[in-house]
């Protein structure tokens, strides 16, 4: 049922919903390096998978976009075009309710997005009811709409429980269907179905990809599972320590950077493809926020590290066919 | 070497306090227990890796407890090398417990944040009497080594390892007491992919070397797959399915089982997306505890719960369907 759309790529190139550039988050007054410039747009209506392993600055980043940076952490450069307008400069009033309006959020864990003491009726009309100044009957009635299309069974029934009875594939389900109630221009999942199981998961995921189709919504999905990308996004954003390192396609069949590949054989095979070959690790530890960048982030890791990739950061380059890639091998080439 | 027979565990609710305040916020009665594990029958064959492989909460973790003592089952049997744990004496469960050890699921919760490397390893056997202090500084240097840690990091706090070397640490330290019987539930799953790998690849190692028998608790389907030599699928406290490795699609498989390997491959065209939640393990549903979801269910499946039939030799199905 999930199939690749690369058409998708294609619609408003011109002019993105979103444009990132230099976007570097830190803490401790730029001792811990969070994020360390990214640069990259989304289109209308297209999913993009923004991947890393644990502390690259996935959910940094998510925040900075959304101006929901956690206490500690500043942003110290970039910026962040949305639908034509500059949000980083705006004040924070009006930028909350850019955001509130047109972009919408999933967090990894559920139930912190939701108010243990409301029912999930009351939290999801409330939405219609103070942003769109619906009356409270009209709200109810929007409200049973939106949940039954994220797939609640009986949701007029559902309407009057609270959160802890539900399942968290459940609640993730209402948290989509909340980022995505006033059809916005821009959703950002981060880890939507981490804490999730398998069949779980893929609905999850399932309902995230119609929902935001039907509205033409774009997309930002975070997570660690590389597997999870596969027919869900057109392109993929990989990070490590803070940087993209490559931008490669949604199903990964074409990486680049040693980086990519090096997570390509670090991965048990799909149990369909009848291998069981040995996994092949990386070596050693990813860069730590408080280190500084000599080189390449991956070159202490990377087996194919060249002379220069010590001293010099390689720029992140357009390879034609592939996307873009930060690394020496394909800089020279 | 290891048997359970018509095992069951099930949990007494939450502090009548909490309870009574959980049915405030719901307004609905809570009570009834939680019933874990349901009754099932299990085999684990010597210097074989078993995969148990499941939803969150479909018992995975509370049957391995009951495998290695940490937990009393309610009714049932668990047989280890041919004698019953519930028929032992204290120190005789006690030389058991040296034989099967269990590797928890979050490394950094199991290791106290202020013992150092070197006595959080060595605890185990200071229990137990064993070696005098230079043995067991050796024994654990030697421990080190074999999970690939370097032994000079002996002094350090679990704090100044990385999340792939707790890991390790929390390995060495089942290892400690050279059980032959080891449950990791959840192995790999709190570290990242890149590191992962060296975890699978030394737990196979040491079934190599050392013929260590092993429970695999995950629910990451490729992992189980490149581990397991037989795969035991559990839902709702329950095993739905039991099977060699080599058998692994091309049976006819439980329709949960089906669901559950179309989920994980992600590339797969024929997509099987279940509808439905988990039962929930405070009233399970009658019948099969799949059927509400399960797609080829017919009207017996929500009266009777099937009985595990043999298929074929090491191959366990609970299905109407599959005879
Ligand atoms: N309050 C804080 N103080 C200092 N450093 C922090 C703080 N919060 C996060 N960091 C650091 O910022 C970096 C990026 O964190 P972030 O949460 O974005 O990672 P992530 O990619 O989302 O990881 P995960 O997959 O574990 O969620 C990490 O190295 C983390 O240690
Ligand atoms: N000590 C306990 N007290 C009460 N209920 C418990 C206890 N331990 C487990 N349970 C309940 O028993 C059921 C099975 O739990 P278990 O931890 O065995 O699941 P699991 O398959 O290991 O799940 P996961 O994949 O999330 O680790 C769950 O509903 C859980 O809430
Ligand atoms: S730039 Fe050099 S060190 Fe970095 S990934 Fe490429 S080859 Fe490896
Ligand atoms: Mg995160
Ligand atoms: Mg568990």
């Amino acid at each position: 049922m999930i199939t690749p759309d690369l058409n998708q790529k294609s619609a408003n190139i011109a002019d993105p919903v979103l444009k990132v550039s230099n976007l570097a988050v830190s803490f401790g007054r730029g001792r811990y390096l969070a994020v360390r410039g990214l640069d990259f747009d989304l289109n209308q209506g297209e999913v993009v998978g923004l991947v890393g392993e644990s502390g690259s600055g996935k959910s940094m980043t998510a925040f900075s976009l959304m101006g929901l940076l956690p206490f500690g952490a500043a942003l110290d450069s970039g910026s962040v075009i949305f639908q034509g307008r500059e949000l980083t400069t705006l004040p924070p009033k009006e930028r909350r309710s850019v955001c509130g309006l047109h972009m919408g959020m999933v967090f990894q864990e559920p139930l912190t997005a939701l108010n243990p003491v409301l029912t999930i009726g009351d939290q999801v009309s409330e939405i219609f009811r103070y942003r769109m100044g619906y009356s409270k009957a009209q709200a109810q009635k929007m409200a049973i709409e939106l949940l039954g299309q994220a797939g609640l069974p009986n949701p007029a029934s559902t309407l009057k429980n609270y959160p802890h009875r539900f399942s968290g594939g459940m609640r993730q389900r209402v948290v989509i269907a909340m980022a995505l109630a006033l059809s916005p221009q821009l959703v950002i999942a981060d880890e939507p179905t981490t804490a999730l199981d398998p069949t779980i998961a893929a609905q999850v995921v399932l309902i995230l990809k119609t929902m935001s189709e039907q509205r033409q919504t774009a997309v930002l999905f975070i997570t660690h599972n590389l597997r999870l990308l596969t027919g869900l996004t057109s392109r993929v954003l990989v990070m490590y320590a803070g940087l993209i390192v490559e931008e490669t396609k949604g199903d990964f069949s074409d990486p680049l950077h040693p980086y990519t590949r090096g997570l390509m054989n670090a991965l048990p095979p799909l149990p369909s493809s009848g291998q069981s070959k040995r996994l092949a690790p990386i070596a050693g530890h990813p860069l730590s926020p408080d280190e500084r960048l000599n080189g390449c982030p991956f070159e202490p890791r990377c087996p194919e590290r060249l002379g220069v990739c010590a001293t010099v950061c390689p720029p992140l380059t357009e390879k034609s066919g592939y996307g873009r890639v930060r690394c020496h091998l394909y800089y020279h080439a | 070497m290891l048997n359970l027979e018509n095992v069951s565990k099930s949990f007494k609710p939450p502090s009548s306090f909490g309870r009574e305040l959980l049915s405030l916020i719901s307004r609905k009665e809570i009570g009834g227990s939680v019933h874990a594990v349901r009754g099932l029958s299990l085999r684990v064959k010597p210097g074989q890796i078993l995969g148990l492989v499941g939803e969150s909460g479909s018992g995975k973790s509370t049957l391995g407890r009951i495998m290695c003592g940490l937990y009393r089952p309610n009714t049932g049997k668990v047989v280890f090398e041919g004698r019953d744990l519930d028929s032992l004496n204290k120190k005789e469960r006690q030389r058991l417990s040296l034989k099967i050890q269990f590797m928890f699921q979050d490394p950094a919760s199991s290791l106290n944040p202020r013992i150092r490397c070197g006595a959080a390893l060595s605890e185990g056997l200071v229990i137990h009497g064993l070696g005098n202090r230079l043995e067991r500084r050796e024994k654990v240097c030697h421990l080190m080594e074999e999970v690939g840690l370097s032994p000079k990091l002996i002094d350090r706090y679990p704090h100044q390892f990385s999340g792939g070397q707790r890991q390790r640490l929390s390995l060495a330290r089942a290892l400690s007491l050279d059980p032959s019987l080891l449950i990791a539930d959840e192995p790999a799953s709190a570290i990242d992919v890149s590191i992962q790998a060296q975890i699978i690849n030394l737990l196979l190692d040491l079934k190599a070397k050392r013929g260590l028998t092993m429970v695999l608790i995950s629910h990451d389907l490729p992992l189980v797959c490149l581990m397991a030599d037989q795969i035991a699928v559990m839902y709702g406290g329950l095993l739905m399915e039991v099977f060699p490795r080599s058998l692994l699609g091309q049976v006819d498989h439980h329709p949960y089982v089906k669901a559950l390997w179309a989920s994980a491959d992600f590339a797969s065209s024929q997509k099987i997306t279940l509808e439905g939640e988990p039962p929930d393990p405070l009233n399970p549903p009658p019948g099969c505890p799949f059927h509400p979801r399960c797609l080829e269910a017919v009207d017996i499946c929500a009266s009777l719960c099937p009985p595990m039939l043999p298929l074929g030799s090491d191959h366990f199905c609970a299905c109407h369907l599959r005879k």
